[in-house]
């Protein structure tokens, strides 16, 4: 790419539970704050990714009602349906937006997932899975990630401790995030203890949804130049998919939809993987966050659980990994997920106090079903 | 009308049915409506053999609605001996009795029952292979 988008600002949520906010009110309050992080620019457009407004019938065409709460008329309003990338992808349609015309784009997710019972949110996330293979086998998404685990387990030997190594490392990341949905940090031998949901998952193997909206104001960098703002750049992205249903893939434990879209982002910002500072990972499940990590190439297969358990990745390592919490202690505001990865990369790539330099953030639906892959760089400004 | 899409799914569903491809051989559970992803050759239905091995399963104790009177249960990742890779829930079988690699057969059950309609859905469960 060349360099030519850049995030000048962000706003979010804390991830939770919004008992007396509706979901126009969460989306209202985390767009208008990110507007005011780059100096309340005048929108051209207006991307919003959700993946369950509908589906729960709380809200249909949610980005419309939040641009007119936020006084933006006369512009592109679209409202993006695609699980846990939603967001992602009206990040990407505001990159092309502005791969042709100028101006100032508002781009990101909202979710409310506390407004229905536990078991209705976990049913509409499972219609976005084959329908026939989930229903007729009784399997679920949790069951889904259970039976990939139990797969890794069996096949490189891997302890079943080992496998949510990589939730603890998030509790302790989300301590001092203050958009985190849970900010205390556990021990091993609390997650392994906890409720089992689907063995041998327990509830530490599974990323909590959460009601949340983020937002980043997106332009181009000699608009951002121009008008004075600190920017972190788009220096690359990649989209991929894999085989669904799941059970039509050669091997079920390899993300090649992940690998795919890596390759494509870190080609298109003409970096490798070693120059990778921060990973945002997308950890639903533990399990999911092993493999994709071992699709991304960062670990062999078979060795990401080992890794976490030496006790890699940790902030200040290279590669840092979820650095304010992933999934599993920010939250998982399913359609909002990607632009609070997003966000959380560039309040790294903006700070003066930590030494990271370029990030990828890594999003997808399902179980690699869809993969998508940005690449933040440290810009100017920022003095 | 939910129970629609069960009914129209009935056949391939009872008879343990998929998709071959005349060209590759390759197999397709549930049946594909397509072509092959793989060589992009013709699909045709074909009954696939009833047996096979347990790769790996997980005991869902947060179940779906339809489920829920059946928690916890056993589903598993199967391979049948055609080299097919299907999701199926086990019956028959005690959750300790469970062992990744343990052969086993497919048997035709109730699947669930729709709450107002009371309409009765069948379909495939594997069982341990009884020798």
């Amino acid at each position: 790419m060349d360099n030519n988008v850049v995030v000048v600002g962000y706003g979010m949520v804390r991830v939770g539970e919004y008992w007396y906010k509706d979901i126009v009110s969460i989306g209202v309050e985390a767009a208008e704050s990110a507007l005011e992080a780059a100096g309340n620019p005048d929108i051209d457009a207006f991307y919003v990714g959700s993946a369950l407004s509908s589906a729960l019938g709380i809200q249909g065409n949610v980005g419309l009602h939040i641009a007119d709460e936020i006084g933006l008329d006369d512009f592109i309003v679209e409202t993006i349906s695609s699980g846990g990338v939603s967001s992602g992808l009206a990040f990407i349609n505001g990159l092309h937006y502005l791969a042709s015309r100028h101006g100032y784009v508002l781009v990101g997710g909202v979710e409310k997932t506390s407004d229905n019972l536990p078991t209705e949110v976990s049913e509409a996330v499972l219609v976005d899975l084959d329908r026939r293979v989930m229903k007729y086998s009784g399997l679920t998404e949790a069951g889904l990630a259970a039976i990939l685990a139990r797969l890794y387990m069996e096949r490189y030997g891997v302890d079943r401790s080992k496998i949510t190594q990589i939730s603890v490392l998030d509790h302790e990341n989300a301590v001092d995030n203050p958009y985190a949905m849970f900010r205390k940090a556990v021990t091993l031998d609390m997650a392994l203890s906890s409720p089992i949901v689907a063995d041998p998952l327990t509830i530490f193997d599974v990323s909590p949804y959460g009601d949340g909206a983020a937002f980043l104001v997106l332009t181009t960098k000699d608009r951002a130049i121009e008008d004075g703002l600190r920017y972190v750049e788009v220096a690359g992205y990649g989209f991929a998919r894999n085989r669904v249903p799941i059970n039509y893939r050669e091997d079920i434990l390899s993300f090649r939809a992940t690998a795919k879209a890596v390759g494509d982002a870190l080609g298109s910002a003409g970096i490798s993987l070693d120059d990778l500072d921060i990973i945002e990972l997308f950890d639903s499940y533990s399990i999911s966050g092993l493999l994709a990590l071992e699709g991304i190439g960062v670990c062999e297969s078979g060795s990401s659980a080992n890794e976490f358990s030496r006790g890699m990745f940790r902030r200040g390592m290279r590669p840092s990994i979820n650095t304010f919490g992933g999934l599993k202690a920010r939250g998982y505001p399913i359609g909002a997920t990607t632009a609070y990865q997003i966000s959380e990369a560039v309040i790294r790539l903006l700070s003066d106090s930590d030494d990271y330099s370029t990030a990828l953030i890594h999003s997808m639906t399902g179980f690699d079903d869809e993969a998508l892959a940005i690449i933040l760089r440290r810009g100017g400004l920022n003095a | 009308m939910p129970e629609i899409t069960e009914w129209r799914d009935r056949l391939w569903r009872y008879r343990l049915v998929g998709s071959k491809c005349l060209s590759c051989g390759a197999r397709y559970y549930p049946p594909r409506n397509s072509s092959c992803i793989k060589c992009g050759g013709e699909l045709v239905d074909v009954e696939l053999p009833r047996r096979g091995k347990l790769l790996s399963y997980t005991v869902i104790y947060q179940a779906p609605g339809i489920y829920r009177f059946a928690s916890p249960y056993i589903v598993g990742f199967i391979e049948l001996e055609d080299g097919t890779r299907l999701f199926a829930m086990l019956t028959d079988v005690e959750l300790d009795e469970v062992k990744v690699g343990m052969e086993v057969e497919a048997t035709f059950r109730k699947l669930y029952t729709y709450g107002d309609s009371g309409h009765i859905v069948y379909g495939i469960k594997f069982r341990p292979l009884v020798t």
